[in-house]
């Protein structure tokens, strides 16, 4: 199952410097180029979350990744 | 999945009976290959059961005995952001790019960026030369359908999968950030050449700055991705210009730190393999064979071609890629 938009961890994961070394490559490298873009246009945000979603939705391998945001 | 040394012959019968596969070599074994699905790159350097050596009279191959289909494909510059499209839903794609390209470095710069290209495993390399022959001769890569070899662009082996086998690519990076946090690094433009870096917190000129601290280039600077470490290695240092080259580009905003020095690479590499590696896809970095000093020695028990740069997802230096593939179950 797959958090909705409005769930607190995407907003978690991209506006921390959390530690994500649990998790996948892909996962790892994405949200790394996803919080530089947050950080640089916080208004963004938003967007962000549904490419990370997407992300989520389309890879199997990543939905065990939320659990570790 | 198997990797093997054949010679041409034989990496040809294992083509024409239809295996899925990717090879590495000398340009002139791979321009004698026949059609099928495959793609191939450059370079004479390998780390094989044997340990690191330099080979042109063989290839160094890997079979796909999980697929269960492939499309061999060539992009051009401006197709590498179409890259996802050939993507085979449950499978992986093998990618290849010829050193000093324009699609090398548009990659590097912009690959994070293409449309769904973290959509499936993507896994390759950057290919090479001797390096004796760096400006004689053009790194190469070739594609299974047409059996032409490029120095330009893409190819791409995009790869099915049954149902529930799962691909695990990962990156074996022996270097750690340095310890201190005081000393940092950021640079406020992308690429792969910088005048300007700002070291901890003051803007220097990075070449004038390398060259008074003495700072040892062989050591990459080393990236935190939300826990991947991502390394920069540093290619020249121009003091007269004021510029340093790097062989991947840095990434304006990211903070980076010099790695630790180390002992022995193949000590590390084995330390850092464990007993993985058999079976495994991989491919490692001309710069870890030169520094490391690794002809004759092994990595753990990875093997795999020798390269002028590595990819996972994207552009990667002075690191082992990895790739698994498990069945399904």
């Amino acid at each position: 199952m797959i958090p909705d938009a409005n769930d607190p961890r995407w907003k978690r994961v991209l506006t921390s410097d959390s530690d994500l070394s649990a998790t996948s490559l892909a996962t790892r490298i994405l949200i790394a180029r996803l919080r530089r873009e947050v950080a640089a246009a916080p208004g963004a945000l938003a967007g962000k979350i549904g490419e990370l979603r997407d992300f989520v939705t389309k890879n199997s391998f990543a939905v065990a990744d939320v659990a570790k945001f | 999945m198997k990797n093997e040394v054949l010679s041409v012959a034989e990496a040809a019968k294992r083509i024409e009976a239809g295996a899925v596969m990717v090879l590495a070599g000398d340009e002139a074994l791979l321009a004698q290959l026949p059609r099928g699905k495959w793609i191939g790159g450059t370079t004479v350097y390998f780390v094989t059961e044997d340990g690191g050596t330099v080979m042109r009279d063989k290839l160094f191959c890997t079979t796909f005995a999980e697929a269960t289909g492939a499309v061999p494909r060539y992009v051009d510059v401006a197709g590498l952001p179409e890259i996802s499209k050939g993507y085979t839903p449950g499978g992986f794609t093998m990618i290849m790019i010829p050193a000093f390209s324009v699609a090398h470095s548009n990659f590097a710069v912009e690959g994070q960026t293409y449309p769904g290209l973290f959509d499936q495993p993507l896994s390759g390399w950057i290919t090479g030369v001797h390096l004796d022959d760096i400006g004689k001769r053009a790194p190469k890569i070739f594609v299974g359908s047409t059996g032409i070899g490029h120095d330009e662009g893409a190819a791409l082996l995009h790869v099915a999968l049954p149902e529930g086998a799962h691909v695990d690519l990962d990156i074996l990076n022996i270097f750690a950030r340095g310890d201190s946090a005081a000393l940092t690094f950021s640079f406020p433009e992308a690429g792969f050449a910088a005048k300007t870096a700002v070291v901890n917190g003051e803007e220097v000129n990075f070449a004038r700055y390398i060259t008074e601290t003495g700072i040892d280039t062989r050591l990459p600077l080393v990236a935190n991705y939300a826990g991947a470490l991502v390394n920069v290695s540093i290619q020249s240092v121009d003091v007269e210009a004021g510029e340093v080259k790097f062989y991947a580009p840095v990434v304006a905003g990211v903070e980076y730190r010099l790695a630790n020095a180390l002992g022995s690479y193949a000590q590390a590499f084995a330390q850092g393999a464990g007993e993985t590696g058999e079976g495994q896809y991989s491919c490692n970095c001309i710069l870890n064979y030169l520094y490391g000093e690794l002809e004759g020695q092994r990595t753990g028990k990875f093997t795999g071609p020798i390269t002028f740069g590595e990819i996972a997802y994207i552009l990667l230096n002075q690191t082992l890629v990895k790739m698994d593939i498990s069945n399904a179950a």
